[in-house]
């Protein structure tokens, strides 16, 4: 009743759309409400940057585009992969469910791997989060994230032991949905974080 | 099933001395908040404490007792949600536990501000130094809090009777909440103002009026709800 | 049949969402514009990804009204502060 049928769904279906939306309503209040958050982020950052230009302009020079770049197409193909995973929940299969939760998982791990190589250059060069204006917020804000990503792994990683049949992953299609949602919105955060931080002249 | 009305009544009464006692100490009395910057200079800080003295010492003391009634609020929202769990009810104590912490830690820095405040002759390091103090142990931990609200998150969405104790949506926010309250650890790092320093925008205004905001929602669905709660659901299941 | 439409649009989203990042970065190295123009044109990229996300991985359109309209305000009201506020700093 709760799930969605992908092979049975047609364009004049409107009125089974509305009722079976995906993932609960608790779950968009979530992360709307955590949007809305990430937005005062992004607004201190510019509001600090208009303040001190040429602190910002100095500390985005030390940063890696290169690194950020890759993450952000990591990021995306996980989100690819986890949306693949969420259509395989609602067509009960399995197998590719698994597998794409799998991929999901392991493009998060990548992205935690790039994250610490990024974060040690810095620490390694002498800049902390106490350095300046500029370093405080790219580390307590990418940190934010960090933070976001990992409670998706430790939530992907709940989804693959907790769904190992396709019994299972029939009580889970919510579920899927939820942790899908989840794991687009932290793609989502990071695409916006990587053109403010790291490109923005 | 035991008559929820009393333990209703008791928790509004207990929210209600905590608003008034809390708010009325710390915003209205003695003006601790919203905090001070942490970037006043010591001479600032002590003619702070010197000029309101009375003010400060009766303001938090109305503040600390404040805080106590937050236990019974909190103890009686682990009477609900031990219903929802079978065998030990782990998560339900956990929630009590962690109430404790959240009370003792929001109630001591008082008395460090009581302390800085009580001889008004002692010399202007010290009392900046008990200030500092304060304010670092009133803003750091967040932990306790944080743990209660994944705890009523967790066992909210255990919770698959047609009536649960919350809406499973405020479960949700609940988490939200304690993902709004994680910055709190930065504050220490931060001596100049900005939105990590204690006054900030993430660390005090979102972490501090984010659970606020989910209590007065819980108490909007309770009261709401109020007459039609013998059924052994606290806020309404529909809403 | 839905299913392998819905798989070939969910990849043709993604070639798009990389082939917006690789332009993203050219407009770096290349850098004729003008330092305001071009991060401004990197912020409206930026957000044109975030509604990309929103509509095709997050599905978006097929959830509730409200929160499509709580999306496709977001996207609008931060991308448009945050381009405001940038323009004049």
């Amino acid at each position: 009743m709760n799930t969605i049928n992908v092979d049975k769904m047609t364009a004049s279906d409107s009125e089974s759309l509305i009722e079976h939306h995906p993932a609960e309503i608790g779950v968009w209040l979530f992360i709307f409400a955590d949007m809305c958050i990430f937005a005062m982020y992004f607004g201190v950052f510019v509001w600090e940057k208009n303040l001190n230009p040429a602190i910002f302009a100095e500390g985005q020079a030390t940063l890696s585009a290169q690194l950020g770049g890759l993450n952000t197409v990591i990021l995306l193909i996980s989100s690819y992969f986890a949306a693949k995973a969420v259509h395989s929940a609602r067509v009960f299969n399995i197998d590719a469910y698994r597998r794409f939760i799998k991929l999901t998982i392991f493009c998060g791990l990548a992205f935690l791997c790039v994250k610490f190589v990024e974060y040690s250059d810095k620490f390694s060069a002498g800049f902390d989060i106490a350095t300046n204006a500029f370093y405080r917020n790219y580390f307590s804000f990418t940190g934010f994230h960090l933070l976001h990503v990992i409670l998706g792994l430790s939530f992907l990683a709940w989804l693959l032991f907790s769904t190992k049949t396709a019994e299972q992953l029939k009580e889970n299609v919510k579920a899927s949905e939820g942790v899908g949602l989840y794991w687009h919105m932290v793609d989502l955060l990071w695409v916006v974080l990587f053109s403010l931080i790291y490109l923005v002249p | 099933m035991t008559d929820r009305k009393p333990l209703i009544i008791v928790a509004t009464i207990s929210m209600v001395m905590t608003t008034i006692l809390y708010a009325g100490g710390m915003f209205y009395i003695s003006g601790f908040l919203p905090p001070p910057s942490p970037a006043l200079s010591q001479i600032e800080v002590v003619s702070f404490y010197q000029q309101n003295h009375t003010a400060i010492i009766t303001g938090l003391t109305m503040a600390f007792v404040g805080t106590g009634f937050m236990l019974p609020l909190c103890v009686i929202g682990s009477v609900f949600m031990a219903e929802v769990e079978e065998g030990f009810p782990y998560f339900s104590v956990m929630q009590a536990l962690c109430a404790l912490a959240t009370v003792i830690f929001t109630a001591l820095p008082n008395f460090i501000w009581m302390t800085a405040a009580f001889r008004v002759d002692r010399s202007p390091e010290l009392i900046a130094l008990l200030h500092d103090l304060g304010w670092i142990m009133w803003a750091t931990p967040s932990w306790g809090f944080a743990f209660q609200l994944i705890c009523v998150a967790v066992v909210g969405l255990k919770d698959k009777r047609p009536k649960p104790f919350i809406p499973r949506w405020m479960s949700y926010l609940a988490l939200w909440v304690a993902v709004g309250v994680a910055p709190t650890p930065l504050v220490p790092f931060f001596v100049e103002a900005g939105p990590f320093a204690w006054n900030g925008l993430f660390t005090f205004w979102v972490a501090f009026f984010s659970p606020i905001l989910w209590i007065i929602i819980l108490f909007v669905l309770i009261a709401i709800n109020i007459r039609s709660n013998e059924q052994g659901d606290l806020v309404g299941s529909r809403l | 049949m839905m299913l392998n439409v819905a798989k070939d649009k969910l990849f043709l989203v993604l070639v798009a969402l990389l082939g917006i990042t690789m332009v993203s970065w050219l407009f770096i190295s290349s850098a004729n514009l003008e330092e305001k123009s071009l991060g401004v044109v990197i912020l409206l990229l930026a957000f044109f990804k975030v509604r990309l996300i929103a509509i095709h991985f997050m599905e978006t359109a097929m959830a509730h009204r409200l929160v499509r309209i709580a999306f496709e305000t977001w996207g609008a009201v931060v991308g448009g502060m945050m381009i405001l506020g940038y323009l004049m700093g």
